[in-house]
């Protein structure tokens, strides 16, 4: 091991060195440096414990996967330059690139990768995300080697049979496998510095990464600096010499920061502000519909919510084209299924009161109420647990409001995204202003995320979602999956569960300067592609 | 008078560990765990993470832990901000909330006493009065009303000082140095409004005036003194909320002070951080009082040190 | 207040006796100081507005007019200064919110420097283990972060009306006790309170009667700045989402709503805004008229 060290570190020194000539002769002006704005403080960086899309950009520059997005959020070749997948499509086989190095010159292989995900498993790493290769990936012997500690690592099925090929083995298909082996999703390891640094390793003075750029810098509430990796395979083409990401944590002193010119491009717009920045901004306002669903979600353990009535009648007296074009403004796509409908090939199963004209929706409404035992004597009180966010709040206080006006005492109670959680798992709540984003695009996710054996905590059982969702996981053709995700949908929606509302949108302010800039549909935007000119 | 303060500062150990011990426990008490994530986590996810951070463990076994930690200058580690210990946290913070605090305490100090001397001896004249309204604004507009009126005046029209950031650079300091200090401005220029009119006629400045000491003299020796006693009272723990850092200025102006852990940390059940800051500032405001208490003493001769 | 007369100005034989004619005399001034007259009365004016008012108008504060939402200000239409971004009537919110923030405001401030006052001047007064005692506590009630406790006790009372008045009181009783103690330390040693010793009156009669009124003078100019510092905690509160929950509101979460629309719609930051403005404009011409009235050397 030391002997490793020792070559680890000749090479790092020697790598070292050429950074600096490489730095030496860039004249500092010349300098190309692109400032993105990055919302509240990365929660972490670690590769293998991050959760956060945000936190996934700087994973996405530092590291690369088998696979890797491109600045239109479609997967191709990462890490890996070409793949094949089984017949029965549960055992994949990557192929790595040659030469592939870190970005210390240590030769990157396909343990690296098998590394990477065993460390994501091992429950002494105690990674929040390690349930992602068994209940999202079904890899083979995840859930087991996570649950205990000591198992033996070559009971997963993750392999390297040799340096260049990294063999996957899955439980059942998963034909949007590539968006789930992303970069962010898979990241390799770096096992030296691992071992040398432990949890450590991540610290800028320690970090050794594969992906375009390498982090310099990571200072707590200020920025994340990440400076070109000349060692990347695809180095050549990649433009600024430096990514700044910026924690802005309040989206008007960062749409300032932009105004003046300190941004190139922001985190978040302000939803209240569309209209007036539209104008202002014109083609620089970027609006793309998100894999985001936003719902309602009813408690069904606690009464009278566990009347189907109530929850109808709750669902009835909402107005969603109110609520997305006079309350949000925020250009919310309304939504009538349980799922983000951005799959042509889905034939998504809606509510039935989206189509009802207001008078009668009203009236049902009422008429449900009543028929549960509510009315102006009695009448029902709803808390509405929303996040304080600013867009979720005033949704919450919207929906809050209207059920007013049937007769509802409903009032928002709003905390921080965590301690709402809290709220959530404990189970006192009543309704949720509920969200889920989704991995890839399509409706599994959502679907998926639903099913009761998952144990999302919802409390719900049906047999009939299980049996669908298992004739779904069964099939590799994306047309018979669709038909049996949609049955499971159609049987969520008539249980009034949830109530969908909207599919959210990513907003950013995009300077012209900007270039390479892509607006997608999973919000994923590689610096690789950009640059900055003028 | 040393004598005084070194016992005093011996004095606060117990007050610091009941702190510790206070904040240990009431955090233990509040309902819900660190790890709740976007997903709902499995059993055993769940049991890692509380092997990791000890949790299953007693709570007097965690609370001695703590205190071992404690002594070995080791907070434990962020639970948020899993990159980082909260000792990393602190020292990246701290000395940003530290600087501006000093110096928002020193303008609203120079200002707020200048202020109020002005308004108590031009006494409800022209001036007094328009001192009084300043005083007032600074009060009655909200930092996070204020913050952004700046920002937008000085940032975006007329283009003089960044919006916000921290690039060390004095210019992103001053606005936020400002905003922090408006309204301690305005309490200090009041409190001292209010106590130099009364020591201004109090027995010992007349005495003062009658033994035919020049009116200037009277004000700045003997009055001013007296004058300050409620001022420094005030000044005190005053300081010690400063600089240890304003939530809201730090969060509008994007500063990376320690004052947004206490937002960050408690709103997401971080333990280790919200105990740490805690304590950072259970000690500065400690020491606060002692600095007040020894200050008053060399000013007012009439205080001993008992 | 007759004491503090009695304490500064004249012998200390008499200041045993309580009489009525001071605190006419006090009166008197302070119905000569217009601008004090004038605040009382603008005072009055906006509490019977918030409180009585709302009951004039034919919907309530949460009614929603989805067909009307962020209408301008038209003060011959249903809504005068026109709705929020709900729909909802501004003025009727604004003068709803003020109920809450009014009454947050003086009984939450009353409350804290009563609480402050009576604690501070004990301990200065009485000094030694007693006042040791008493303000390591303070000293380990200021030192947990003013946020944390106020979380936790949200997190106990919930967030309403009575867990804001709570978690605001239990924070602000601190600094009235700090100045109190700090007056009372130096005025234990005047003559005057000697004196009252000599005469054989007993400590809880001194601290009543001598270190409690002689500390008034700045506490009065601390409170009149506690009932701004409570309402702008609340609003503080609402900021950080702390505060009341929508669909209630007060001027502070309404200023925050206000805040964020500065751009595009100052009529929501500045309705709220001016009723706050006027509002502690007019305490702090109450507050300095009372300490002139009740300081003797304005006569």
């Amino acid at each position: 091991m030391g002997n490793l060290f020792a070559r680890g570190l000749g090479k790092a020194l020697l790598s070292a060195a050429i950074c600096a000539t490489a730095l030496a002769a860039t004249p500092a002006s010349a300098e190309m440096v692109i400032n993105r704005g990055f919302g509240a403080s990365p929660d972490t960086l670690d590769p293998h414990m991050n959760f956060g899309a945000r936190e996934g950009w700087i994973q996405d520059d530092i590291y690369e996967g088998l696979v890797a997005s491109n600045d239109k959020a479609e997967m191709g070749p990462g890490a890996a330059e070409k793949w094949e997948v089984s017949d029965d499509g549960l055992t994949w086989t990557f192929h790595l690139r040659d030469g592939l190095k870190w970005s210390n010159g240590d030769p990157l292989v396909a343990q690296d990768f098998v590394n990477g995900v065993i460390r994501q498993l091992d429950p002494k790493t105690a990674s929040p995300r390690a349930y992602y290769y068994y209940s999202t990936v079904k890899v083979v012997g995840a859930a087991e080697f996570n649950e205990k500690e000591g198992g033996d690592p070559k009971t997963v099925g993750i392999s390297a049979p040799d340096d260049k090929t990294v063999v996957i083995k899955l439980l059942a298909p998963q034909p949007n496998m590539l968006y789930l082996m992303g970069s962010y999703h898979v990241p390799p390891l770096h096992t030296p510095s691992f071992e040398k640094f432990g949890g450590d390793f991540i610290k800028p003075e320690n970090i050794v990464n594969n992906g375009p750029y390498v982090m310099k810098e990571n200072v707590p509430q200020s920025h994340v600096t990440l400076v070109k990796n000349p060692n990347y395979w695809d180095a050549a083409n990649v433009k600024a010499d430096k990514v700044v990401y910026h924690v802005t944590e309040d989206d008007q002193t960062e749409l300032k920061r932009f105004r003046a010119g300190e941004l190139h491009v922001t985190n978040e717009v302000p939803s209240d502000q569309l209209e007036q920045l539209k104008s202002e901004y014109g083609d620089q306002l970027r609006i793309t519909t998100y894999v985001e669903a936003q719902y309602l979600s009813f408690n069904i353990t606690k009464q009278p919510f566990d009347d189907i009535r109530v929850r109808k009648a709750l669902a009835y007296a909402i107005d969603r084209d109110v609520l997305q074009n006079k309350i949000l403004k925020a250009g919310y796509q309304i939504n009538c299924g349980y799922s983000p409908p951005n799959d042509p090939r889905y034939q998504q199963p809606h509510v039935e009161e989206c189509d009802m004209p207001k008078e009668e929706r009203v009236a049902k409404a009422k008429a449900l109420l009543q028929e549960a035992g509510f009315g102006p004597d009695n009448p029902l009180k709803v808390t509405i647990d929303s996040t304080t966010d600013n867009t979720s709040k005033r949704q919450a206080e919207g929906i809050a409001l209207m059920w007013k006006q049937i007769g509802v005492e409903a009032k928002v109670n709003a905390q921080e995204f965590q301690a709402w959680m809290d709220t959530f798992y404990a189970g006192s709540w009543e309704v949720l202003n509920d969200n889920l984003v989704a991995d890839m695009p399509g409706p599994e996710s959502h679907v998926v995320y639903m099913q009761p054996s998952a144990e999302s905590g919802y409390n719900w059982k049906s047999d009939e979602y299980e049996a669908a969702m298992e004739k779904a996981s069964q099939q590799s053709d994306i047309a018979q999956r669709y038909k049996h995700l949609a049955e499971a949908e159609r049987i969520l929606l008539d249980y009034y569960l949830t109530v969908p509302l909207n599919v959210t949108t990513s907003r950013h302010l995009v300077s012209p300067k900007l270039k390479g800039w892509e607006d997608n549909m999973l919000d994923v935007h590689p610096s690789k592609y950009m640059s900055v000119e003028g | 008078m040393l004598a005084f303060s070194i016992r005093r500062i011996i004095g606060a150990v117990p007050t610091l560990l009941a702190l510790i011990a206070i904040s240990f426990f009431v955090m233990r008490l509040a309902p819900g765990g660190p790890f709740a994530a976007n997903r709902k986590l499995t059993e055993a996810i769940i049991a890692n993470l509380n092997k990791a951070y000890h949790l299953d463990e007693p709570v007097w076994m965690q609370f001695g832990r703590y205190l071992w930690g404690l002594l070995h200058f080791d907070f434990g580690p962020s639970m948020k901000y899993r990159d980082f210990s909260v000792t990393e946290l602190i020292v990246h913070g701290f000395p940003v909330s530290l600087e501006i605090g000093v110096w928002a305490m020193l303008l609203a100090g120079v200002v707020g006493i200048a202020l109020g001397i002005v308004g108590a001896l031009r006494r409800n004249g022209v001036t007094d009065l328009s001192v009084g309204i300043i005083a007032m604004v600074g009060v009655a507009i909200p930092t996070f009303v204020i913050g952004p009126l700046l920002q937008i005046l000085f940032g975006l029209k007329l283009g003089w000082l960044p919006i916000a950031g921290w690039d060390g650079s004095v210019n992103a300091k001053i606005l936020p140095i400002v905003v922090l200090a408006l309204p301690n401005i305005a309490y200090i220029s009041r409190l001292m409004r209010g106590s130099m009119i009364e020591t201004l006629r109090a027995n010992y400045v007349r005495t003062a005036r009658a033994k035919g000491i020049g009116a200037r003299r009277v004000v700045w020796k003997h009055a001013l003194t007296g004058a300050m006693l409620p001022v420094i009272a005030y000044l005190g723990p005053a300081t010690a909320i400063t600089v240890t850092g304003s939530v809201i200025v730090e969060q509008i102006f994007g500063i990376p002070g320690i004052g947004r852990y206490f937002v960050e940390g408690a709103a997401n059940r971080d333990y280790p951080l919200v105990m740490g800051v805690t304590i950072l500032y259970g000690g500065i405001v400690i020491l606060a009082n002692i600095v007040t208490d020894v200050a008053r003493g060399i000013i007012d001769p009439k205080v001993s040190y008992e | 207040m007759s004491d503090l007369v009695a304490g500064t100005a004249q012998p200390p034989e008499t200041t045993t006796s309580v009489g009525q004619s001071p605190l006419k005399a006090s009166w008197r001034r302070f119905s000569r100081n217009k601008l004090a007259v004038g605040s009382m009365i603008i005072l009055a004016l906006i509490v019977l507005a918030c409180f009585a008012s709302p009951l004039l108008f034919p919907f309530g504060p949460e009614d929603a007019d989805f067909d009307n939402i962020a209408a301008p200000i038209d003060l011959f239409s249903a809504h005068p200064f026109g709705t929020d971004e709900f729909g909802r009537d501004l003025l009727l919110r604004v003068l709803v919110g003020g109920q809450v923030s009014l009454a947050v405001g003086f009984v939450g401030a009353l409350t804290a420097v009563i609480i402050g006052v009576l604690y501070g001047a004990t301990a200065g007064y009485v000094g030694g283990r007693l006042d040791n005692f008493l303000m390591r506590t303070v000293d380990v009630l200021y030192g947990i972060p003013y946020f944390f406790l106020v979380v936790l006790i949200n997190l106990l009372v919930g967030r309403t009306v009575t867990g804001l008045f709570v978690s605001i009181v239990v924070v602000l009783w601190l600094t009235p006790a700090v100045i109190a103690r700090g007056q009372a330390v130096s005025l234990r040693h005047r003559e005057f309170v000697d004196a009252a010793r000599a005469g054989g009156m007993t400590e809880w009669q001194i601290i009543r009667q001598h270190i409690v009124p002689n500390s008034l003078n700045v506490v009065i100019v601390y409170s009149s700045l506690l009932v701004l510092e409570v309402i702008i905690t609340e609003s503080f509160l609402s900021f950080l989402g702390l505060g009341i929950q929508p669909p209630a509101s007060s001027w502070g979460s309404l200023i925050d709503t206000g805040a964020r629309a500065i751009e595009t719609d100052p009529r929501l930051l500045l309705l709220p805004g001016g009723f706050l403005a006027t509002t502690l404009f007019c305490l702090n011409f109450i507050a300095d008229g009372l300490r002139d009235a009740f300081d003797p050397s304005e006569r």
